[in-house]
């Protein structure tokens, strides 16, 4: 037993931001951010146990974080889409020129994004959330949601093809001088700020 | 290749996803063409834009409180029901 509380201490610490942080982004909301995570790692120390030694732990994870998240999302039977409110108009069309070095700024074009992630389709969001965001690969992604390689590739192109689409309509992404990357909103009516 | 098969691979390209001989005429393709050149680095842009506007946010303190608290009272037992951990 107490080697088993050493493992899951040991994972606790090494995967709880990285959890809550992939929650979060999934659902958008701290509060159920907060409860899912602890749901997942009530199922990790209920599972650890079955892992078998030399398999990986990060997939394994994961994939309990992303079933969590989908049983949460059935349970309460609603999709962000239908919560998540447009993006903050005041920002969108905000005729001041962004300092990148502004960190409420920053902080405001993450909760654009955020808001544009959420309006995604919860199986895409998934997808390009694990790829684009943890970095893992389609088969590894595959594997985790119990989807085909090519559903994932399917999704993740959808994905990004949809976030490709809003940003178009409504930022320029740009670089400032520093190469640091940023966005300037589209003003409504297809008017464009200029720097 | 031609365009319409660079977009197909381009993704997968940007990836790093792709069987050597495809990363090659992928190369091969955007040193020719100016067109796909600009279509992958715009879609390089919004990804990148898109990874930056993802930051980690720090836990809440009620994960790490949980947590002692989930040691304390349930890791006597092999199995744990959600409802145990007051």
């Amino acid at each position: 037993m107490e080697d088993k509380k050493e493992s899951f201490l040991s994972l606790f610490k090494e995967y709880e931001s990285k959890i809550y942080n992939f929650i979060y982004r999934m659902t958008q909301n701290e509060a159920d951010a907060e409860e899912l995570t602890q749901e997942v790692f009530i199922r990790v120390w209920n599972g650890l146990d079955g892992l078998r030694s030399g398999s990986s732990v990060t997939p394994w994870i994961y994939r309990i974080a992303s079933n969590a998240c989908f049983d949460s999302f059935r349970k309460n039977k609603r999709t962000l889409k239908e919560e998540i409110l447009e993006p903050d108009d005041e920002f969108l069309y905000d005729a001041k020129i962004p300092l990148i070095e502004d960190e409420i700024y920053k902080s405001k074009m993450a909760e654009c994004i955020r808001s544009y992630i959420a309006k995604l389709p919860e199986d895409y969001r998934a997808v390009i959330l694990l790829h684009d965001i943890e970095g893992f690969k389609n088969s590894d992604i595959a594997d985790m949601l119990g989807i085909s390689l090519d559903a994932v590739k399917i999704r993740l192109h959808r994905a990004r093809g949809r976030l490709r689409e809003v940003l178009s309509r409504e930022c320029r992404v740009l670089y400032d001088r520093s190469g640091e990357i940023y966005c300037e909103p589209k003003k409504k009516g297809g008017e464009r700020y200029e720097l | 290749m031609n365009c319409k098969d660079f977009m197909t691979y381009m993704e997968d390209f940007v990836d790093g996803d792709v069987e050597k001989d495809i990363k090659e005429r992928c190369e091969d393709h955007i040193k020719m063409c100016k067109g796909c050149m600009e279509r992958m680095m715009d879609f390089k842009k919004c990804m990148e834009f898109f990874k930056c506007c993802m930051p980690d946010e720090k836990p809440p303190e009620g994960i790490k409180n949980w947590m002692s608290r989930f040691m304390a009272q349930c890791c006597g037992g092999d199995t744990v029901e959600k409802k145990e951990v007051i």
